[in-house]
C-alpha cells in the first residue's frame, strides 16, 4: 500500500532549490529496461537543469483506497515537474519500461518535429525497453506540460508539468511560485471507459433530465413553453444536459496528485504575491477555477504573457494553462476547481500555515445547454426557448470579418452517419464565459478579456483561410473533423512561410479544446494588436472561433481535440510543405 | 463453443492496444427483460426473456436476438442472427435469418430489420420476415422516461402480424398479437437494474382460433448488460 509521508514534505515546488540537484541522469527508479515489475508510487518532485532522465513505468497508485496499476513518469503521479531555462538546449532521455510502446510529447513547445513525440507522425514511438533521447533548444518560457501521445496512457498517468524560466527578465513578478496541476484519475482502465462510451455515450451522466425537472420547468416557464422546450430537444434526439462525457462517477479529481482529503497546501508569507501556474492535465475534464474571497490576476495563457486581467473565476479546458497572481491576506483560502458538469471538484488550500484550512464552497448547480450552444442562437422559431442565460447581440465581440480579403481553401466535407448536428447559426462567442458560468455573479474570464502582453500590430495578415468543422455523433460516440474521422482523412497541407487563418465551427454540443502542434495559434480577440498566443483553443459548442497561424515549422505535426476520448477520431495530420 | 468468447476477448484486447483506434472491436450482451410473470392462469410460472448481443464496430455489427416466453404447457421464442449496418446517424439496417419456435415446432425466416431512435427518443425496431409460407411483420417501440437519475419508467409495445396462417406457430393471418408493458427499474449501477411492472399479452383476430390469450400480468425481473 502507498503510505502518505508528511504532507509538508510533499509540497511541490516548495523547495525548488533543494530538489534542483536531483536533476540529471541516474535518478530513475528502475534501471533494467526489461524489468516491468510494478513500482510503488513516489512523491512528485521538481527536476531542474538541462539534462533529464525519465522512465515510463507501471506503477501501483492508491487514489481511492484501492491499489491500481498506473502508467507513470519516474513512478510519480503526476510525473516530475521539469524546470529548464529559455536559451538552453535540453536533453531528455525517456526510457519506456512498459510492455507496450510509449511516447512523451512536449505540449506547446516549439521544437523540431522529430522531437515532438507523436507516434506515427513525428517518430515511431518508444518501443518497450527502448530509450529515446529528445534534444532541442528551448526558445520560449512559461508554464507548459508534457504527456504520452500513445493510446490512452495519459489518462492512466503519463503526464507532468514543464516550467521554463525566461532568459531575460520575467514580465510576471512574484515572490513565490507554485504549480497547480489538475487531473482526473479513474480506477477504471481507460479502455474500459472508452468502451462504455461507445456502448452507452451517456453512461457517466447522472445529471440527465428527469420527469421532476419537467415539473419545475413547468412552474418556471409555464406548461406550454416547458413542453415545447422539452419537445425541441427530444425531437433532435439530443440532451441539453450533455456537458461532459466522463464524470465524477468514475473520476477522482486530483490537484498536484493529491486528493481533496489529502488537501495539498500552498504556503505563503503575508504580503507576498503568489504565482499559481494552473495546468489542466486531465484526460476529459474541463474545470472552473476560483479561490473564494481572493481576486486572481491572469498574467499568462498557455505559457505566454497576457495583459493582466483581474477575475474571480476562469474556465480551464483540457491542456490549457493559466498563470495567475494572487495577493492573499493572512488567512486560509480554498483553491477550488469544479468540473464543468459539477459532478466533483479538486480542492487545495492556500494558507500562511500548514495547519490552517478554509471552508470549501458548495459546487454550483450545473446549467443546461442553451440554443446558443446548439449554434441556433438568434434564430427565429425558438419557441421562446432561449433560456436567456447569456448576453448576446450588439455587445458580442468578434473579429473584424469585414476586412476579410483572403481566399478560403475548400476542404472535403462529409455529412453522414458520423454527424448528428449542424450549427445552423454558429457565432463568435468570445465574451461568453460558457455554460455553467453565465450570470453567476462573479467576474469570469472570457477569451474576449485576453490581450497579448506584447503588441501584435505588426503581425502579417493571413494569406488564406481554412474552415474546419468539429463534428460528431453522440449516440454512436463517433468524433470527426469535417465529418471525416482521422483514419479516413487526408493530411492537411500547410505551406511553409504562409500565414493561415483557421476558423473552427463547432457542429457538436460539446466543448473541444483544439491543439495544433509545432506552431502557435494566435487567437483573434477582436483586437489586431492583441492576438493571444495559445497552443490549445477551447471551441464552445455551436460556436465559431478563429486564429492565425504562422507556418514556420517544417515537418509533420498533429492537430487534434485534446479530449482524450474524442482524439482518436477528431484528429488531423498536418504536413508543412515548402 | 467455449473458444468463441475467448477468441473475442483476445481480439478485443489486441484492438485496444492499437494506437489511436477510434473504432475498436467491442462485444456486449444486453438482457433487456429477464422476468417472471404472474397472471390469471399462472402464478409466477411464466418466464420471459428478451436478450440481444452484438460484436462489431461503429458501423458494422453482428447481432443476435432472442426473445420468448416459457410456462407449463406453452413456450415460444424468436431467435435472430443478423448483420447490422449503420444506415443513418440514428438508424441501422439489419439482414439475416430467424428461427421461431412454438411448443416444440419451429419455422425459419429470412429477415430485414430497421433499428433506431426516432425523434423524441423512442427506440424502435421494425422487422420484416419472409419464408415460402408467409410474410410477417414485427414492430416494437420502447421509451425510457427518467423519473430520477436511476429510476426509469419504460413503456413498451410490440405488435406482430402475418400475411397468412402459420399453423406451426399458432398464428393466424392479419394482426396476430400485441404485447405491451410498463416497467419501473432502478439502476444500482448502469449494468444492473431490477424492475417491477405490469404487462399485457393478447392475441388478436384469426390467431385466437389457435392461441386464445388475453392476460394482464404482474412482472418482476432484472435488466443487465456487460
Amino acid at each position: 500500500m502507498y503510505d502518505h509521508p508528511d504532507k509538508k514534505r510533499r509540497l511541490l515546488l516548495q523547495g525548488m532549490a533543494a530538489s534542483a540537484m536531483l536533476a540529471g541522469s541516474g535518478m530513475s527508479a528502475t534501471e533494467g529496461a526489461e524489468e516491468t515489475t510494478p513500482l510503488k508510487r513516489q512523491e512528485s518532485v521538481v527536476l531542474e537543469g538541462t539534462e533529464f532522465h525519465l522512465t515510463i513505468d507501471r506503477t501501483i497508485v492508491n487514489v481511492s483506497g484501492r491499489d491500481i496499476m498506473a502508467t507513470t513518469v519516474n513512478g510519480m503521479l503526476p510525473g516530475p515537474t521539469l524546470k529548464c531555462r529559455e536559451g538552453d538546449t535540453v536533453t531528455i532521455r525517456v526510457t519506456n519500461n512498459l510492455p507496450v510502446s510509449s511516447s512523451i510529447h512536449w505540449h506547446g513547445i516549439i521544437l523540431p518535429f522529430q522531437m515532438d513525440g507523436v507516434p506515427d507522425i513525428s517518430f515511431k514511438g518508444i518501443a518497450p525497453g527502448e530509450t529515446f533521447t529528445y534534444r532541442f533548444p528551448v526558445r520560449q518560457s512559461g508554464t507548459f506540460w508534457y504527456h504520452s501521445h500513445t493510446g490512452f496512457q495519459e489518462q492512466s498517468g503519463v503526464h507532468g508539468t514543464l516550467v521554463i524560466v525566461p532568459k531575460d527578465e520575467d514580465p510576471v513578478v512574484s515572490d513565490r511560485d507554485y504549480v497547480v496541476s489538475l487531473f482526473d484519475w479513474s480506477d477504471e482502465k481507460p479502455e474500459t471507459i472508452y468502451r462504455k462510451l461507445k456502448l452507452h455515450s451517456d453512461y457517466y451522466n447522472f445529471n440527465q433530465r428527469t420527469a421532476g425537472d419537467f415539473i419545475s420547468e413547468m412552474r418556471a416557464e409555464g406548461f406550454w413553453d416547458a413542453l415545447q422546450h422539452r419537445a425541441m430537444w427530444n425531437r433532435m434526439r439530443m440532451s441539453d444536459r450533455d456537458l461532459s462525457d466522463v464524470t465524477g462517477y468514475t473520476y477522482t479529481y486530483l490537484l498536484n496528485g493529491f486528493t481533496n482529503a489529502e488537501d495539498w497546501h500552498a504556503l505563503f508569507e503575508t504580503g507576498e504575491k503568489i504565482r499559481l501556474r494552473f495546468v489542466n492535465q486531465s484526460a476529459m475534464t474541463i474545470f472552473d477555477v476560483r479561490i473564494p474571497g481572493l481576486k486572481m490576476t491572469v498574467v499568462a495563457a498557455d505559457g505566454n504573457p497576457v495583459k493582466p486581467v483581474e477575475v474571480d473565476e476562469f474556465r480551464i479546458a483540457v491542456a490549457e494553462t493559466y498563470d495567475v497572481i494572487v495577493a492573499p491576506e493572512e488567512r486560509a483560502y480554498c483553491i477550488f476547481a469544479q468540473s464543468i458538469e459539477r459532478s466533483g471538484y479538486a480542492a487545495a488550500t492556500l494558507a500562511p500555515k500548514a495547519k490552517m484550512h478554509a471552508a470549501r464552497p458548495a459546487m454550483d448547480p450545473p446549467q443546461p445547454l442553451t440554443m446558443d450552444d446548439m449554434g441556433m442562437g438568434g434564430m427565429t422559431g425558438e419557441g421562446g426557448t432561449d433560456t436567456g442565460a447569456m448576453k448576446c447581440g450588439g455587445g458580442m465581440q468578434m473579429p473584424k470579418e469585414e476586412k476579410r480579403s483572403w481566399p478560403i481553401t475548400p476542404l472535403p466535407m462529409r455529412r453522414g452517419i458520423g454527424t448528428t448536428m449542424k450549427a445552423a447559426n454558429p457565432r463568435y462567442r468570445l465574451d461568453d464565459p460558457g455554460v455553467g458560468l453565465r450570470e453567476n455573479g462573479r467576474r469570469v474570464l472570457t477569451y474576449a478579456d485576453l490581450r497579448n502582453y506584447y503588441s501584435t500590430a505588426d503581425a502579417p495578415p493571413p494569406d488564406r483561410e481554412i474552415v474546419l468543422h468539429l463534428t460528431g455523433n453522440m449516440e454512436r460516440y463517433m468524433w470527426s473533423i469535417n465529418g471525416i474521422r482521422y483514419a479516413d482523412a487526408a493530411p492537411l497541407t500547410f505551406h511553409y512561410g504562409e500565414r493561415l487563418r483557421i476558423t473552427f465551427v463547432n457542429d457538436t454540443m460539446m466543448i473541444h479544446p483544439m491543439h495544433l502542434h509545432g506552431m502557435w495559434s494566435d487567437l483573434e480577440t477582436g483586437d489586431e494588436a492583441g492576438l493571444v498566443r495559445k497552443h490549445t483553443v477551447l471551441v464552445q459548442p455551436g460556436s465559431k472561433i478563429s486564429y492565425r497561424v504562422t507556418v514556420d515549422a517544417e515537418g509533420a505535426w498533429a492537430y487534434h481535440c485534446h479530449m482524450l476520448y474524442h482524439m482518436p477520431g477528431m484528429f488531423r495530420k498536418v504536413e508543412v510543405v515548402l | 463453443m467455449r473458444a468463441v468468447p475467448y477468441a473475442a476477448a483476445l481480439l478485443l484486447a489486441a484492438s485496444l492496444f492499437a494506437e489511436m483506434n477510434d473504432d475498436p472491436l467491442r462485444a456486449t450482451l444486453l438482457a433487456d427483460r429477464l422476468e417472471t410473470a404472474s397472471g390469471k392462469w399462472s402464478r409466477w410460472e411464466r418466464l420471459v426473456w428478451d436478450v440481444s448481443a452484438y460484436a462489431g464496430y461503429d458501423l458494422d455489427k453482428a447481432y443476435l436476438y432472442s426473445e420468448g416466453s416459457e410456462e407449463p404447457g406453452e413456450s415460444e421464442s424468436q431467435n435472430e442472427l443478423l448483420y447490422s449496418r449503420a444506415l443513418a446517424p440514428f438508424w441501422d439496417i439489419q439482414i439475416g435469418a430467424e428461427a421461431d419456435t412454438a411448443d416444440g415446432k419451429s419455422v425459419g425466416w429470412g429477415v430485414v430489420a430497421l433499428q433506431g431512435v426516432v425523434p423524441y427518443y423512442f427506440e424502435t425496431r421494425l422487422r420484416l420476415m419472409v419464408n415460402d409460407q408467409a410474410v410477417a411483420l414485427n414492430a416494437e417501440a420502447e421509451y425510457e422516461m427518467l423519473l430520477r437519475q436511476r429510476l426509469v419508467l419504460t413503456p413498451r409495445i410490440e405488435l406482430q402480424a402475418y400475411s397468412s396462417d402459420v399453423e406451426e406457430l399458432g398464428a393466424g393471418a392479419g394482426l396476430s398479437s400485441i404485447e405491451t408493458g410498463l416497467r419501473l427499474r432502478y439502476e444500482f449501477i448502469r449494468e444492473f437494474a431490477p424492475y417491477i411492472g405490469v404487462a399485457y399479452a393478447g392475441t388478436i383476430g384469426n390467431t385466437r382460433k389457435y392461441t386464445p390469450r388475453d392476460e394482464v400480468m404482474a412482472v418482476v425481473g432484472i435488466r443487465f448488460w456487460f
